[in-house]
């Protein structure tokens, strides 16, 4: 009998020790987390996130405990551990540390408002995409995205981002107005609207995504939005819109393209160029042979000439007899 | 009448045999001739045979020359070395009084020549006519199935998403949710593309793109803002630290490597925005990294490969993956071949 009582005595305690040992083992790691934090050391710092990591929601009560009065460094590790936990207990706290005075607390509230906070989420976060922090508008857009959300408000917000410094936030925006339903009525679309109303201010970073995003909403309804962008002052907005021109074989684009190909941009004449020979209008063969006739620069000469034979099968080069023969003929 | 007694024989034999005398020098006369036509004849045709040897023997060098200037003409145009001073592809020779040879070439645009070689041998002539395409080597292609692969187990915590969708080129929008299924990686990259050991390398070197130092890349990605796009960038230091990738996408897709097979590589804390696949050892820590393609880590178990904790972004696209630089260089190949005629 003694016996037996020692033995469920040893097992009590063991059973007792076991939550305590896994608490212990918690507070190990969160505190290793915030020396690595405090000290400023990332590499140490993630592999202690790691580990907490690992502990999943047991941490979170930790990572949560008196986390205002932490330092900015603490802060933000405690709050990326929690978004990788994606715990929605750290809703109220990523909400509140929006607002906090430090930009890294911010950018990690930010992104873990967006992870778990969902459509709640949203108003901070359109706030926080004006930050001046570029980092916090950085994770702000990424929090956009991880919401998912589809709310009116955010296509101006998302137009605004395509036509950021950051090509990040860029990428972002471009996926936020990606997912936001077209209109049955595609000429009454808010994204292609405000798209529209951009189009002007467009770059050489911003250009290819946004007009890829157009050619893939609205196809050939975006017929009005690429003429345009044919018409932008930036070279490299001209030529994006040229290829997705030519993606859409846009024939009411030839006059336009035609002009463009007698630019004295080389890079623009060339993109024309080749935007005829995908559009591949038949009428534009003698274009393309008197543009030949009277060309000079070898590169440009090359691209017509490679545009006819696309357009033709004709081997015929730069040879501007043999074209006109080949035309009699036809 | 006087008559001697020979001359009186003779007249008697003429008299006995007159018809056959003629016929004698008649078959003797036909005989003559018809030797002397058959050598005439013979001569002839021995002539003629021997003419028509030498002519086919002639064509056929000329053939032999025609041939021989198209493959120096191509020879010209993969060197960029002009062996006369008439522009490359055109070839001029007239070493021999009786034999020259003349090969123009037409540019027909993007990468296309016509090379036109007529060779004279004697009195005969070959002209052989081709369409040339310069074409790029075959380009490297693996495309997985999953934004990171690894040749160990990660140790430490993997991407927590992105991972499994293929994405467009842009990064911008999802084609299709790709399976995860555990991949198998070779020995080596070089051997993940089927190339000879040393392969990637050399392709960097003899494109410019091989860097032995740090400050050396750094200062090339600085110049452009981005990382060199179309290429296979080979990164040949222990430690990349920090690994920045620049402000902005490259807009052709590049190949970097940064791998040792005696001494596994780290890249500390990569960071910046990149559209092609990033071939490495160890990666500690990615933060504030956008990357659109892959990443492969040939990182042995227990060298902290591919470790995540921050913001990265690490999006497969097989539609950058099929679009990597060719580690060739480019090469002539002809498309079409026209037998120009010959003379005689």
């Amino acid at each position: 009998v003694s016996a037996s009582k020692t033995i469920a005595v040893l097992l009590a305690a063991m059973l007792a020790a076991t939550p305590s040992l896994g608490l212990n083992e918690v507070d190990d790691a969160v505190a290793r987390l915030l020396v690595a934090a405090r000290a400023g050391n990332d590499q140490n710092a993630a592999e202690a996130a790691s580990s907490v990591i690992g502990f999943g929601d047991s941490a979170v009560s930790k990572l949560l405990d008196g986390i205002s009065a932490r330092t900015p460094s603490e802060i933000a590790w405690s709050l990326r551990c929690l978004r990788a936990i994606r715990t929605s207990r750290a809703r109220d706290v990523a909400f509140a540390m929006c607002a906090h005075a430090y930009a890294s607390v911010r950018a990690e509230a930010a992104i873990l408002a967006g992870t778990i906070g969902g459509e709640a989420a949203v108003p901070l976060l359109i706030k926080a995409s004006a930050d001046r922090d570029a980092t916090v508008r950085r994770r702000a857009f990424d929090g956009l995205v991880q919401t998912g959300s589809v709310a009116p408000e955010l296509v101006a917000v998302a137009t605004q981002g395509i036509l950021d410094a950051d090509t990040w936030i860029v990428v972002d925006s471009v996926m936020i107005l990606d997912r936001i339903p077209a209109s049955p009525d595609i000429s009454g679309d808010r994204v292609l609207a405000a798209v529209s109303a951009a189009v002007g201010r467009l770059d050489d970073h911003n250009a290819a995504a946004t007009l890829d995003l157009v050619v893939r909403r609205a196809g050939i309804h975006s017929g009005p939005l690429l003429m345009k962008a044919l018409d932008a002052k930036k070279p490299a907005v001209v030529v994006e819109a040229l290829d997705a021109a030519a993606r859409l074989r846009l024939a009411s684009a030839v006059p336009k393209v035609s002009r463009l190909a007698k630019s004295s941009d080389r890079r623009l004449a060339k993109a024309a160029i080749d935007c005829l020979a995908r559009i591949n209008d038949s009428s534009t063969i003698g274009f393309l042979v008197d543009l030949l006739e009277g060309a000079k620069d070898a590169e440009l000469m090359d691209a017509i000439a490679v545009a006819l034979r696309k357009m033709t099968g004709q081997l015929f080069g730069t040879d501007v007899s043999g074209w006109r023969k080949w035309l009699a003929s036809r | 009448m006087h008559t001697t007694a020979a001359s009186n024989a003779g007249a008697a034999g003429r008299d006995r045999h007159p018809r056959h005398e003629r016929g004698a020098a008649l078959v003797t006369g036909l005989l003559l001739a018809t030797v002397l036509l058959g050598g005439v004849a013979g001569s002839y045709v021995l002539a003629s045979a021997f003419d028509a040897s030498a002519s086919r023997t002639a064509r056929s060098e000329a053939e032999r020359d025609a041939e021989a200037g198209i493959r120096v003409a191509i020879g010209e145009m993969h060197s960029g070395l002009d062996s006369g001073t008439d522009g490359l592809g055109n070839v001029t020779s007239a070493a021999a009084r009786d034999r020259s040879l003349l090969v123009r070439r037409t540019d027909l645009g993007g990468d296309l020549h016509r090379l036109v070689a007529t060779a004279s041998v004697k009195r005969a002539s070959k002209t052989v006519e081709v369409v040339v395409e310069k074409k790029r080597g075959p380009a490297l292609s693996w495309v997985p199935r999953a934004a990171i692969t690894t040749k160990s187990p990660p140790d430490r915590r993997a991407p927590p998403e992105d991972d499994a969708n293929d994405w467009n080129a842009a990064g911008t929008a999802i084609l299709m949710a790709a399976d995860k299924p555990a991949e198998s990686l070779p020995a080596s990259p070089d051997a993940l593309f089927g190339l000879p050991p040393g392969g990637l390398r050399a392709a960097a070197i003899a494109s410019g793109t091989y860097y032995a130092s740090q400050a050396l890349f750094e200062a090339a990605v600085r110049t452009k803002r981005e990382i060199p796009g179309g290429c296979i960038i080979y990164l040949d230091f222990e430690t990349w630290a920090p690994a920045d990738l620049g402000k902005t996408f490259n807009a052709v897709p590049s190949v970097i490597v940064h791998h040792d097979a005696s001494k596994p590589r780290t890249a500390v804390n990569p960071r910046g925005m990149f559209r092609g696949l990033l071939v490495c050892d160890s990666l500690v820590l990615a933060d504030e990294l956008m990357l659109v393609g892959g990443i492969v880590s040939f990182a042995p178990a227990g060298t902290g490969n591919a470790f995540w904790a921050g913001n990265a972004s690490v999006r497969l696209s097989s539609a950058v993956l099929r679009d990597l630089p060719s580690p060739r260089s480019s090469e002539f190949v002809r498309i079409q071949a026209t037998d120009g005629g010959a003379r005689p």
